[in-house]
């Protein structure tokens, strides 16, 4: 069943949301993409959407407010505590990847370089979320 | 005492009949030459007092002096006194001359001086003790004066109104005396007994044939008798001689009587007192009257009581065998030497002390024993003695019998021609003080090389106690002494005196050591480092009374702590920067990478009906390089975790790591006939991610460099080197050229081009920092086209 959530997606080099738009429509995802470019962007739009997006990709490195700090208060909010999120970053750290489900990501991709495995990595986490995943009412 | 009380009596009568001085000279008397002998002009005396009765009748003489003249020189006279004074005196008389036992007289008289009243007067007033010469114009002796003869002139006057007369002369008691024995008027000369009497002597006279013997009362009263008690006979003394005695007395007479009286009659015997003590007395006599056949008639002597004197003897015969007794036993050396520096006794010490027996060294050179470096020092000592000066607490080496050398202290004292000496083997002590003061130079040596000084604190006193590296230490002038603890404190950093004065009080208090740190002040003003370390000491009563430390200067040390957290912080400085490095390039290099990349493939896709062929392959180029770089990228990141991971140290199987990856690169290319010799159980000391690191990059190497041959052996060992275990892993592969060996662990160092064999120029470069951080060595062997050998070292297990 194709759901109608939004995706949210938190990134702020230009380059990469690009790219990663593009992937996402690669298949034909219908859910609205909101885009945040920053930490304190994301958490203004979550708290101005009254239906939240079936998933929150975000990226580790962002001015202001970080990711982990970012994914910390989603955690941290009753409303927002059971929302997917997914760490899509270029960071292969351990420190990072083992912080991140300490905050209670759901999921930890890494942004590979390659073209052809970034696309098929972001469209198939659309599709995964979006389309697959069953969200908590 | 009856003599000397007359003359009071005497001076009254004096003055109302003056008697003519010329009636007491004596003009009758006996003369003799100096060389005649003691002991004839003494039997002068006694013959002449017997022998010449009928004269004595007739003439006014004289018995009890014999004038000594010389050539009409009078020398002296010899009196009865001088007599008992010989016999009491233990130099035999023989040996004595006449002018050593003459005495002179008292005054000597011009007859014409005889008629002047003032003389007379004074000499009646006063008789002479010893006798007056009388001499004519010419100094030739004419008569003499004696105390008797006065008292018998006076006597004269007193019983005659007739002048004295030559033929009345027939001397008279002054004092009433009852009388022992018939015998007694056979005594022509009642003074000798009188001074016998006086000077508590006896007096005996023997006469032989018939066995008589009269006994003076003072021969008695010394013996504890009165005169009436003892009968006047030989067997009165006989009794009363100690029985072993007597012998010496019967041989001594037959010798005298034998020899015609040339031996003399001479003994010192005991008799028993009437009390039951002994008397000494010394008995002398002389035989004077022989008959025709030369059988002695008549002997008379004297009894002098020696008992005092033979006391003193023993006593000092007594006190001189102590002393010897103490000059034998004494443990000490002792001896006797003269000034020329002779030996004359030694003790037995010697032989204890230094092996010589007392004859071994009695008469040779004092000298010829002491040590030659000692000789001069001996010398200067010898003549300080020689100037009758006291030598103490000398001391010198002297030669043992055995030739070894002991050192002696000495305390001499010269006494005339002789030294006294009492000297100390301090051998002993000597090594043992030369022992105290090389350990106490190697003590003090230690400590300033250590920087460590000692010191003492006396509770009871106060009083604080330096080794010399404590003044060093804290900077004080080691002629100040040491510090009061008040004054202690103020060497200090002001912001340390509080605390050092606590942990001081705290350790006296609580009866425990103490270690701290502190600062003190130079006076030039720099600082030191100082460690405190005190401990209590106890009295036998376990009474705390001292505290006892270590003060060490560790400035060094403190320099060097600060020196080695200043270099940490920097160490962590850059290990934070590395990080934030590290972390940026993993995220920041790699955006552009995938934007160069991610566009690229989005105009091939979108618009790939506008690109030629040539077109594509350019886009093929841009893709490499992104790809290349971002291995690049990779492997660095690879290259900074290997120095900021944190390190467990395990046993780790390098075999099986090796083992492991051949197994992954078989399964990559299976077609490559690579043989892996590896040793089931090489094992290293290290962390195992980080060893798993170094024999991937290793044995990859391996595998890549020996791609372009058929066949290959990759081959994995452990050899000892120095010490520490050595592993290797060596190829057969292209190997290298050992001109560029260096090159080959630096950070993207390739020695082959990438179409050759693809790479980073990073893997060495991170076995190399892999190895380092293990504190162990790599380095590399090889040439071209015959394999490569990476060795590298790790530490020894603990």
């Amino acid at each position: 069943m194709t759901s109608l959530r939004s995706i949210l997606l938190v990134e702020d080099n230009p380059d990469d949301e690009a790219l990663t738009l593009r992937a996402l429509r690669r298949n034909n995802l219908q859910n609205e993409i909101m885009v945040a470019r920053s930490g304190q962007e994301a958490l203004d739009v979550l708290n101005q959407s009254t239906v939240l997006p079936c998933v929150v990709l975000l990226d580790l490195k962002l001015p202001k407010i970080p990711g982990l700090e970012v994914l910390r208060r989603i955690r941290a909010n009753d409303r927002w505590r059971s929302l997917p999120v997914v760490l899509l970053t270029s960071s292969k750290e351990e420190r990072d990847i083992a912080e991140g489900y300490e905050l209670g990501a759901n999921s930890y991709v890494c942004k590979p370089v390659d073209f052809q495995q970034f696309t098929a990595a972001v469209s198939q986490l659309g599709l995964y979320w979006a389309v697959i995943n069953e969200p908590l009412v | 005492m009856k003599l000397v009380s007359s003359p009071s009596a005497l001076e009254t009568s004096v003055n109302l009949t003056l008697p003519s001085l010329q009636s007491a000279v004596v003009r009758v008397f006996t003369v003799v030459t100096p060389a005649t002998t003691v002991l004839d002009a003494i039997a002068l005396m006694a013959t002449s007092s017997t022998s010449s009765k009928d004269f004595l009748a007739s003439e006014k003489c004289d018995l009890n002096h014999v004038w000594v003249i010389d050539q009409d020189h009078i020398l002296g006279v010899l009196t009865v006194s001088d007599v008992v004074r010989l016999s009491a005196n233990p130099v035999a008389l023989q040996q004595l001359s006449l002018r050593q036992v003459l005495s002179p007289p008292q005054a000597v008289l011009l007859e014409s001086a005889l008629a002047d009243r003032f003389i007379t007067a004074d000499l009646l007033k006063s008789p002479p003790v010893a006798p007056i010469a009388v001499v004519d114009s010419q100094q030739h002796l004419t008569g003499m004066i004696t105390r008797e003869s006065i008292w018998a002139a006076i006597a004269a006057t007193q019983t005659t109104s007739s002048p004295p007369s030559g033929t009345q002369l027939a001397p008279q008691h002054p004092v009433d005396r009852p009388e022992a024995s018939p015998e007694r008027s056979r005594l022509s000369t009642p003074w000798v007994e009188k001074i016998f009497d006086t000077i508590l002597a006896g007096y005996w006279d023997w006469a032989i044939p018939d066995n008589h013997e009269y006994l003076s009362p003072g021969f008695k009263r010394m013996f504890g008798y009165a005169d009436h008690e003892l009968p006047n006979a030989p067997e009165t003394w006989q009794n009363l001689i100690f029985p072993e005695d007597l012998p010496i007395v019967m041989t001594s007479f037959e010798r005298h009587v034998a020899s015609h009286g040339q031996e003399p009659f001479n003994n010192e015997v005991r008799y028993h007192h009437k009390s039951g003590a002994t008397i000494w007395v010394n008995c002398v006599g002389r035989v004077v009257d022989w008959d025709e056949q030369g059988q002695p008639l008549r002997m008379i002597g004297c009894h002098i009581d020696i008992t005092q004197r033979k006391q003193a003897e023993l006593e000092m015969q007594q006190a001189k065998e102590e002393l010897e007794n103490f000059f034998l036993v004494a443990l000490d050396l002792l001896c006797i030497a003269d000034v020329q520096g002779y030996f004359r006794r030694v003790n037995r010490a010697w032989e204890t002390i230094l092996g010589y027996r007392p004859t071994d060294l009695e008469g040779q050179s004092f000298l010829d024993f002491v040590h030659p470096d000692d000789l001069e020092a001996t010398v200067n000592a010898i003549a300080q003695l020689h100037k009758q000066e006291a030598v103490q607490s000398f001391v010198n080496r002297y030669r043992c019998r055995d030739g070894s050398y002991r050192y002696i202290e000495w305390y001499s004292q010269p006494k005339g021609e002789l030294i006294y000496a009492a000297a100390r083997d301090i051998t002993a002590q000597r090594e043992l003080e030369m022992k105290l003061r090389q350990r106490e130079a190697h003590l003090k040596t230690a400590q300033r090389i250590a920087g460590l000084g000692s010191w003492e604190f006396d509770l009871a006193t106060g009083k604080i106690t330096w080794s010399e590296e404590v003044f060093a230490i804290l900077g004080r002038d080691p002629t100040l002494g040491p510090p009061s603890y008040e004054e202690l404190l103020t060497l200090y950093h002001p912001d340390d005196q509080e605390y050092h004065d606590h942990v001081v009080q705290e350790a006296v208090r609580i009866q425990q050591p103490y270690d701290l740190d502190l600062r003190a002040c130079h006076p030039d003003g720099s600082l030191v480092y100082v460690q405190a370390r005190g401990e209590p000491i106890f009295n036998a009563s376990g009474k705390l009374v001292q505290l006892v430390g270590t003060l060490l200067d560790i400035t060094e040390r403190k320099q060097s702590e600060a020196q080695l957290l200043q270099t940490s912080a920097q160490l962590a400085a850059s290990n934070d920067e590395l990080e934030a490095f590290a972390y940026s390039v993993s995220h920041d290099l790699r955006a552009p990478l995938r934007a160069i990349e991610g566009f690229s493939q989005a105009l091939l896709e979108d618009y790939d009906d506008r690109f030629d062929d040539m077109a594509r392959v350019y886009f093929d180029r841009i893709c490499t390089n992104v790809q290349r770089m971002n291995d690049l990228i990779n492997d660095l990141l690879a290259l900074s975790r290997v120095s900021r991971s944190e390190m467990t140290y395990t046993q780790v199987n390098l075999s099986e790591l090796a083992a492991e990856q051949i197994a992954e690169l078989r399964t990559i290319a299976p077609a490559r006939q690579v043989e892996l010799v590896v040793p089931s159980q090489v094992k290293a000391w290290g962390d195992a991610s980080l060893l798993r690191i170094v024999i991937s990059n290793l044995v990859q190497n391996a595998w890549k460099f020996t791609q372009h041959h058929p066949t290959a052996r990759i081959e994995l060992g452990q050899c000892d080197r120095n010490g520490s275990p050595t592993y290797f892993i060596r190829d057969d592969g292209a190997g290298f050229d050992m001109a560029h060996v260096d090159m080959l662990f630096g950070v993207f160092q390739r020695l082959h081009n990438m179409s050759e064999f693809p790479g980073t120029g990073v893997g060495l470069a991170t076995v190399k920092r892999i190895v380092h951080r293990h504190g162990g060595e790599v380095w590399a062997e090889g040439a071209i086209e015959q394999g490569a050998t990476i060795y590298f070292t790790l530490p020894t297990a603990p």
